[in-house]
Formats: C-alpha cells, structure tokens, sequence
C-alpha cells in the first residue's frame, strides 16, 4: 500500500499524488500527530485549524 | 455549547490505529464526537472533542486497546499549541548574509541566492568554502545574521 503523505498547504493526509482538498502535489511524507475532523459545523478544533472539510490531517509536517 | 476537549487513556503505540478506530465507530453509531487528536509529543493518550463526557466514558468502555477516561477537560484554548503549530514568519531577502544553525554546513556564513516562500527553502551561497558552492536548504536552518 502507498505510504501516507500530507499536503504542505493544507495538511490533508492523503495515499494519492495529488492532494484531493486542495490540488497540490506538494506532499510530504514525514508528518506526525493526526487530528481526525467528524463534523465541522460543531468542532471548535477544525475551526481553530481553518478546515472546511471532514477527513483526516497532519498536525506537523516536515 | 461550546466543545470540550476530553482526554482518553490508551495503548500506547497505537494511538493512530486507535483514533482511526474511533473514528469509524462514530461515523457507524452516529455519536456526537467532533474530532479526534492524536499529538505525537502525547504517548498513550489521545484527545476527543465533545460537548458531554458520557460519550467519551461509552468509548472507553467498550472499544480496543482504550484504557480509561482522564479526570478533567480542556478548552479547545489550552490546545492551541498542538493544533496550530506557531508559523514563523520567514522572510530572507536576496543577498542577505545569513548564518546556518544546523546540518551540515552548520556554522557557516552564507549569502541568499533565491528565497523560495511557499517550500521556505532558500539557495545560499556559502561564504566559508574556498570555491563558490550553492546548496539548497531548509530556512529553518538559517538564522538571519
């Protein structure tokens, strides 16, 4: 299986060579920590984060 | 109401399995947990946003390698650190003599060539070499001088 990687601009962590929330191959495979966004309407979290969508990001990415 | 960040205790080394697993159980039974964290610094512990604690207690209960539930909560306020990581303004102008902090040109003297923004990497030219060598590096190595 392809190896995780995190989108440099949005932090979406992502399989594929392009992000799928923002476009960008920009893409790092070292990245730590992993804030997993359920419902954006009610997180305070996704909001602090500036994310707009549900799915899964890194919090550090190298 | 505002979130509350609750605090679970879990196997340490699968805390990323373990969020993930959550996850899934929140999507399938619909519960109301807003995010999931799972900090690296945070060994064996992973932080649930939520508006009731009984949520969180239920996944405690009844799901894999979940050990307990933390006394105590935390506002969304006390993880700002974690979730939002302090970017550094990085600016290097062009010809600006700068010093590299780390790597292996650490301590050397060097002059900005080019100063890319978006990947915060600069080409330096390095001013203690004999012969005029240009590196790209990261700009967190550098320290302004």
């Amino acid at each position: 299986m392809t190896e995780e990687r995190a989108c440099r601009k949005c932090r979406t962590l992502t399989r594929d060579d392009v992000c799928p929330t923002c476009g960008s191959s920009d893409l790092s495979p070292n990245w730590s920590g992993m804030v997993i966004i359920l419902d954006v309407q009610k997180s305070d979290v996704a909001k602090a984060m500036g994310v707009t969508k549900p799915g899964r990001y890194a919090l550090n990415i190298l | 109401m505002t979130s509350k960040i609750f605090v679970l205790k879990v196997a340490g080394g699968h805390e990323k399995n373990i969020a993930e697993s959550i996850a899934e159980r929140v999507k399938t039974k619909g519960l109301p947990i807003f995010s999931i964290i799972y900090a690296s610094k945070m060994k064996g512990y992973l932080l649930i946003e939520a508006e009731k604690i009984n949520v969180v207690a239920d996944l405690s209960t009844g799901t894999k390698n979940v050990r307990s539930t933390v006394p105590g909560l935390m506002k969304v306020s006390d993880i700002q650190s974690i979730i939002k990581p302090m970017e550094v303004e990085m600016s290097f102008a062009e010809g600006q003599v700068v010093e590299v902090i780390t790597g292996p040109f650490k301590g050397m003297k060097a002059r900005i060539v080019r100063f890319d923004k978006d990947k915060k990497e600069a080409t330096v030219s390095l001013l203690d070499t004999r012969y005029q060598l240009q590196v790209t590096i990261d700009g967190s190595y550098l320290k302004g001088s």
